[in-house]
């Protein structure tokens, strides 16, 4: 059976998509230009981000991935999409071959070649969508553009922060994120102005930005196992929060598909246990700034309030140590 | 199509007492035969609207009543529940959007929770907050209604946990 335990952390801390820049945080629309348009990122844990969506997707196929019939265009499109990305940025791990519709991809570090008749679904062990995405760690949603909204018809999630690709299957992008208290410094509806702002966004010029979360020794909370992760996040103390409490981060990047015209989300999921914040003290300091000071509402929509408390002692004890070290450090 | 509007327990299109909706120039009731008289009372209220009323009787009239309107007519039904579910229904097959639509149900209405563990319906009473499926899991009734799933998120929950016994 899979088991939720974490077996994995973002090592190269270059990497990691850090989230604060002040040392606390509120809801805000912090939308900005990509400047790698390219969506395909190999990092060391690539081979084990990889396999563990893989795991997941084989044994909860219903609960991971998400499409209607009549998506198997954009399906295709996404396919080509990403896997000229692949080749483009890393030639030596991954090749495309094209022989007019006939194709056979590379993956060079799984050492895995499939060829398949482009247009074809039956020569794909998976919809294209679903076997395009298995070749990389992010989670994918696409979103269909229709009037001023848009409805998720393709979903393949393997890191969900309480969402599921079973749930929000065919929902709005309004209805997938309300209702919430998503409001701006200024009291703005937050969620209006991204949706406005993602109705904005044209092809070959993608945005991103940063969520984030914490995660009591999981790599994601979806709503099917709420029975199991509710429970355990009682189990967080002081003196284990380091260990099992990870900040998680969420890189979205947005694209509009040039022929479909939907908004394609790639949501880029990395961990770091508190613990592993005090490698860069900067980070510690605003991450141990930003808890102190979460609101209640915002603890509880985030699900992060049962054990927030018992994280930021944990920091609190760390920098009471760090502090007294370097006073000794002074006075000796 | 998926995001087509259907009739829940929240809908939008529900309401207590019918009233005539604005700018429509002409109003469409459909009834069930024994609540013709709420059909009567939102006629003396039209004034000078134009107006048609069917009693329902099958999905088969009720379509051929709707096509034959023109644009710019109000549909008002009063029915119980599932007679108001298959004339919505029909309405938004042939292309009535909500806006266009006021219903009243009768008697009582139903309410439907997803399980997230065995991803089936089910009808729940009304005023539940928790309930357990048929498959064993206890779910907590949430806030959020998908039309694709057809009904109330049910989020799985320890009753120990929680303190339900």
């Amino acid at each position: 059976m899979f088991t939720q335990e974490l077996d994995f952390k973002t090592t190269d801390l270059n990497t990691f998509p850090f989230p604060f820049r002040s040392d606390n945080y509120r809801y805000s629309n912090d939308l900005r230009k990509l400047e790698d348009t390219n969506l395909v990122t190999i990092t060391p844990e690539y081979e084990l981000q990889v396999r563990a969506k893989r795991r997941l997707l084989d044994e909860q196929p219903e609960v991971r991935y998400q499409s209607f019939p009549h998506t198997m265009e954009m399906q295709w499109e996404f396919l080509e999409m990403v896997f000229e990305m692949a080749v483009e940025k890393y030639p030596q791990h991954f090749e495309l071959i094209k022989n007019g519709d006939e194709w056979t991809f590379k993956n060079n570090i799984l050492k895995e070649e499939q060829t398949f008749t482009f247009g074809d679904p039956s020569t794909l062990p998976y919809e294209p969508y679903d076997f395009a995405g298995r070749h990389f760690h992010q989670d994918f949603v696409l979103m269909v553009n229709r009037e001023d909204n848009f409805y998720l018809e393709i979903g393949q999630v393997s890191y969900a922060a309480l969402f599921s690709a079973h749930w929000n299957t065919g929902m709005s992008f309004d209805e997938i994120h309300g209702p919430v208290p998503f409001v701006s410094r200024n009291g703005d509806n937050l969620i209006d102005r991204v949706r406005k702002f993602l109705l904005g966004i044209n092809p070959g010029e993608p945005w991103t930005r940063i969520n984030w979360n914490l995660m009591a020794n999981r790599w994601d909370v979806n709503y099917e196992t709420m029975d199991v992760w509710e429970p355990q996040r009682s189990l967080i103390t002081p003196e284990n929060a380091g260990k099992l409490v990870r900040l998680r981060v969420e890189e979205q990047k947005f694209y509009r598909m040039s022929r479909s015209n939907a908004i394609l989300f790639v949501l880029n999921t990395q961990f770091l246990p508190l613990e592993d914040l005090q490698l860069r003290q900067e980070w510690f300091d605003l991450t141990y700034s930003v808890l102190q000071d979460i609101p209640e509402a915002m603890a509880e929509y985030k699900g992060i309030a049962p054990y927030l408390p018992q994280s930021v002692e944990y920091l609190r004890r760390v920098d009471e140590k760090l502090k007294n070290q370097a006073l000794q450090t002074q006075e000796g | 199509m998926y995001n087509s509007p259907v009739l829940f327990f929240e809908s939008v299109t529900l309401t207590e007492k019918l009233s005539p909706k604005t700018h429509f120039v002409k109003a469409a009731i459909i009834c069930d035969e024994a609540y013709k008289e709420e059909a009567q009372q939102l006629q003396a209220q039209l004034y000078d609207t134009p107006s048609d009323t069917l009693i329902f009787e099958n999905p088969a009239d009720v379509r051929k009543f709707i096509v034959e309107q023109k644009m710019g007519t109000c549909f008002y039904i009063v029915a119980n529940w599932d007679d108001a579910v298959t004339i919505f229904s029909t309405a938004v097959e042939e292309g009535v959007s909500e806006e266009e639509l006021q219903v009243k149900t009768i008697g009582e209405k139903r309410k439907y929770v997803y399980c997230m563990k065995c991803f089936t319906p089910s009808e729940i009473d009304t005023q539940a907050k928790q309930v357990q499926c048929g498959c064993g899991a206890h779910l907590n009734v949430g806030p959020f209604y998908s039309k694709v799933r057809k009904g109330y998120i049910g989020y799985p929950f320890v009753p120990e946990a929680e303190g339900v016994m």
